[in-house]
């Protein structure tokens, strides 16, 4: 089986743990912008920015494996607009990079209006950064308590900018039980994380998939610095495939969806399988 | 509860859904491991309050309603009880 993983900050993982992903089939990981546990300084920042654009990219071709990224300041650090401002200063240059899939993860931490207004300038940032279309965008959700009111916030803000804004151009991600039709309803992708304690279990994604189908839905472990495992999206696969889950749907999961979304950046250039369950001719 | 249909199942095999049986071999172990994590952890914060005192906090009162959930006669539970979970007092 071929993965795509749609989701996790290689920056904290080992090299080791590229080795076992490529081992087991991944071949293009997306590493969205994030919080480091600690808040940096703003000049910090430009070193972020060029090992998601540099060293990463690098690391990644030693097994294979495609690695692309996107910028943002996020939303945990977004509280001092002064901050934001001078961080935000930098982006335009790196959005042009060609590993950049666009602007992410933005969203919401703690649904403060400081979070919410910067949340908005780098929707903004989306649209100036584009040409007819916006830049793809990758979006964060609160957790646990937070998570229903932002997300409800964050559908609110996009629709602030009306036309400006494709849902189709958008993922949604973090989405758990009480947040995922609101999400798909409005026609934006949803992600659902698979991660210890404050996320989804297998289980409960492989449950959301199969009530609300598996259109415009990417499934990422979100491993990072935290108690967390970037296997854990071939976890869910598994869990799918215990319930008798065909090979066709799990490369359309786990590999084509995420290829769907991210190939709409020109320079995504992992193309969706056909992998079927049908026997193949032999010669 | 929002059920799989045609416009929604689309990762579905021919042995899909689970029986009722197949589904309770599956989930009945960890089930059963779960609701006793949950019923210590009650014990465990039962005997906290009786040495230490009661503590008014709103993450107890969410649990307990949603405990209730889990035993009501509805369905769609994992959503309501999320629903529940989101309430911060």
């Amino acid at each position: 089986m071929f993965v795509i993983d749609p989701h996790v900050h290689m920056v904290s993982r080992t090299t080791t743990d590229y080795e076992n992903m490529a081992m087991a089939g991944v071949v293009a990981v997306s590493e969205p912008a994030f919080w480091a546990g600690f808040d940096r300084t703003p000049a910090a920042f430009a070193d972020y920015y060029r090992q998601l654009t540099e060293f990463e990219p690098q690391r990644a071709a030693q097994f294979g494996v495609a690695h692309y990224c996107w910028m943002c300041l996020n939303p945990k650090e977004a509280e001092d607009l002064g901050k934001a401002r001078e961080v935000m200063s930098l982006l335009p240059g790196y959005l042009k990079r060609p590993t950049v899939l666009g602007v992410g993860e933005i969203g919401l931490h703690k649904n403060t209006a400081n979070e919410m207004e910067v949340f908005r300038r780098h929707v903004q940032l989306a649209i100036d950064a584009g040409g007819e279309q916006h830049r793809l965008i990758l979006i964060h959700t609160p957790h646990l308590e937070d998570k229903w009111r932002g997300t409800r916030l964050i559908i609110d803000i996009l629709r602030e900018f009306g036309s400006a804004i494709d849902p189709a151009r958008v993922l949604i991600d973090h989405c758990e039980e009480h947040t995922i039709r609101m999400v798909k309803d409005a026609g934006f992708w949803a992600g659902m994380t698979v991660y210890p304690t404050t996320k989804a279990t297998p289980e409960r994604a492989v449950d959301m998939i199969e009530i609300y189908g598996s259109e415009q839905i990417c499934i990422n472990a979100a491993a990072d610095w935290g108690i967390s495992d970037p296997l854990w999206v071939h976890r869910t696969m598994l869990e799918a495939r215990r319930r008798g889950h065909n090979r066709s749907a799990l490369t359309r999961i786990f590999h084509n969806n995420p290829a769907q979304f991210f190939g709409q950046h020109p320079g995504f250039t992992i193309r969706p399988v056909d992998i079927t369950d049908r026997p193949a001719t032999l010669h | 509860m929002p059920i799989p249909n045609s416009a929604a199942n689309d990762v579905v095999s021919d042995n899909w859904p689970l029986d009722g049986s197949k589904t309770l071999d599956m989930y009945f172990l960890k089930a059963r491991a779960a609701t006793l994590d949950i019923a210590a952890m009650l014990d465990r914060l039962s005997r906290s309050e009786q040495a230490c005192g009661v503590v008014g906090d709103i993450r107890k009162d969410n649990l307990r309603v949603a405990l209730r959930i889990l035993t009501d006669a509805e369905e769609d539970k994992a959503r309501r009880i999320q629903e529940i979970f989101s309430i911060k007092g």
